[in-house]
Order: structure tokens, then sequence, then C-alpha cells
């Protein structure tokens, strides 16, 4: 991507270009996902920057940004989980501080502790409220798949907490 | 506990957990309009708060001045103006694109210093361009502060 001199004069503040004006609207709602994702605030921000510099690339080829980022960043936090173990626990010490009800941490500290495709399995579904096609193509696996993730993430749930 | 009651329990986790999402930080770029009324109306709270905080040690500083009556005319003056040093927020410009260089010189323009945190192989952006920066663009910061560049590898 050839950086062109009408960005360099966006820059200085007279026009927001559509690129921009995505980031502002959409950066909220990708931080929020990627944080449910990962736990962890600083790969939160990590993966919606890498997400949004990808679509950056590949802006003139994307039809739809926010579709384009809800994916990027839901693998992008898969490639993290898949590398990063210990995070695991530093999310958890962080979201110790931010929430508020024993209740929900208890079961925030299950989550986090899920294989990735299950937990992310769950935010999605139960979060953000996506279809199941819309998982099964973003975790790149078939809808039935889909359904025995959540089924198992929903089992660990219920036997770490459930009465 | 039932399955539709687990179901419950897990959406309300969620949403706590996205809530606590560190948008919280006045360094996050503030979008344009619905949805963003909580997190405005708190920091807009802040920012009276600390209006009001300013006024009134101000307020106290000259009253204890006048009422004491030692020296009203020279020295609580002196001291209220180098208390209350402004530091206008600046916003951080965009960078994500551009050169190495450049994004440099625009973020100097803009008074912020900027360091090259670390190096990104592997993204579609071309080598020596800057891959990611924070706190991102549309960001408050205070004049002379660091913005992170992260850099596509040659």
């Amino acid at each position: 991507v050839e950086p062109g001199e009408d960005q360099v004069a966006e820059v200085k503040g007279t026009v927001a270009d559509p690129f921009t004006t995505t980031y502002q609207a959409e950066y909220p709602g990708m931080l929020r996902l990627a944080f449910v994702l990962t736990g962890n605030a600083e790969a939160a921000e990590d993966v919606v920057q890498d997400a949004f510099a990808l679509l950056h690339a590949k802006w003139d080829r994307v039809a739809n940004p926010g579709g384009y980022l809800r994916v990027t960043i839901v693998n992008l936090c898969r490639n993290r989980a898949r590398r990063r173990q210990k995070e695991r626990r530093l999310g958890e010490q962080f979201l110790g501080r931010q929430l508020s009800s024993l209740h929900a941490l208890e079961l925030a500290d299950v989550l986090m502790a899920l294989p990735y495709r299950q937990r992310a399995v769950l935010v999605l579904r139960y979060w953000g409220d996506w279809s199941e096609a819309e998982i099964a193509a973003a975790l790149h696996c078939r809808p039935g798949t889909v359904k025995t993730l959540a089924s198992r993430g929903l089992a660990s749930l219920r036997k770490e907490v459930g009465e | 506990m039932t399955a539709k009651e687990l179901e419950d329990r897990l959406r309300a986790t969620l949403r706590e957990i996205a809530e606590a999402a560190p948008l919280a930080n006045p360094n996050q770029p503030r979008p344009d309009q619905n949805a963003a009324t909580n997190r405005g109306f708190r920091f807009d709270f802040k920012v009276l708060a600390v209006i009001v905080g300013l006024l009134f040690v101000i307020t106290t500083i000259v009253t204890v001045g006048l009422t004491s009556g030692t020296s009203p005319s020279h020295s609580p003056p002196s001291s209220t103006t180098t208390s209350s040093t402004p530091t206008g927020p600046i916003v951080v410009p965009n960078t994500i694109g551009l050169q190495t260089a450049q994004a440099a010189s625009v973020l100097q323009s803009a008074d912020i210093t900027n360091s090259i945190d670390n190096v990104d192989c592997g993204s579609s952006i071309a080598a020596g361009h800057v891959v990611g920066q924070a706190p991102p663009a549309g960001s408050h910061v205070a004049p002379g502060s660091r913005i992170n560049l992260r850099i596509e590898c040659p």
C-alpha cells in the first residue's frame, strides 16, 4: 500500500477518509469482542490494531469492513491463544480487578480456562448473537462442530459452577 | 441449575466482561454518535470534577490569603498561576500505512514523540511502513506523549 499525499493531508486535520470513519465507529465494539475473547486488555488492543492494519491493506477489496474485522479478530485471537498459554493467568488477574460480582468472576475464570474454540463459540453465540453459520465460517469448521463445541463448553461451565 | 439459568448467567457474565474492556481510559477514540452515551457521560463527568476541584483549590488559596491578611497583594496569585499549567489534549493522528520517517514527522508536527516498540512480519503492509500504533488514531493525549509504532519488517 502506498501512503498517498491525501492521507497526509487528512492527518493534518481536514477531511475524514472512510477508513478513519470506519476505525472510529468500529473500534469500541471490536475492542470489546477481542477483550471478551482474550480476557486480556493488552492482547485485545494489539489484536484490534492488527485487524485494522490488515483491513487497511485490503481496503479496496473488502466489501463489508465490519464483517471482515469481526472474523479477523476471532482468528487473530485464536492464533494468540495458541501461542501464549500464560496470558490466561494474566487475563484472570486483570478480570479479577475489573469484575464486580463474585458470581461473574467465578464464571469468567472458568470461561477463560476453556480451550479457545469452545470459548469463542460461547462468546459469539451468547454475547455476539452470531448465527451458527457465521460462527462456523469464522472458525473454519462445520456447523455441527459449532454445536459440539458449544455443548462441551457449557458442560465445563456447569461442572465448575453448577450447584 | 437449568440449561436456561446457566445460559442467562453466561450472558450476564459476558456482558460484564465486555463492559470491563479497556475503553474507559481517556486515550480511547471517541465514537461520534449512538451507543457511546454511557462512556461519554463518564468522561465529561471526570473533566467536570477536575475543573470543580481546581476551582475549589484556587478559591481556598485566595480566601485563605485574603482572610489571613498578611500579604493580599503578591504571593497567593503567583502560586495559583504556577499550579495551573494548561495541557490541552492532542488528537493522535493516524500513521498506519505511512513510511516510518513520514509517520515520525507527522507525529512530531503534532507534538508527539514516537518509539518503535516492535517489528511485525507477515502483514500485507509494505516493508518499513507502520502496521499499528498505540494509542490509536483519534485518541487524546498530553503534549509530548509517546506513541508506540509497529513497523513491518523488511
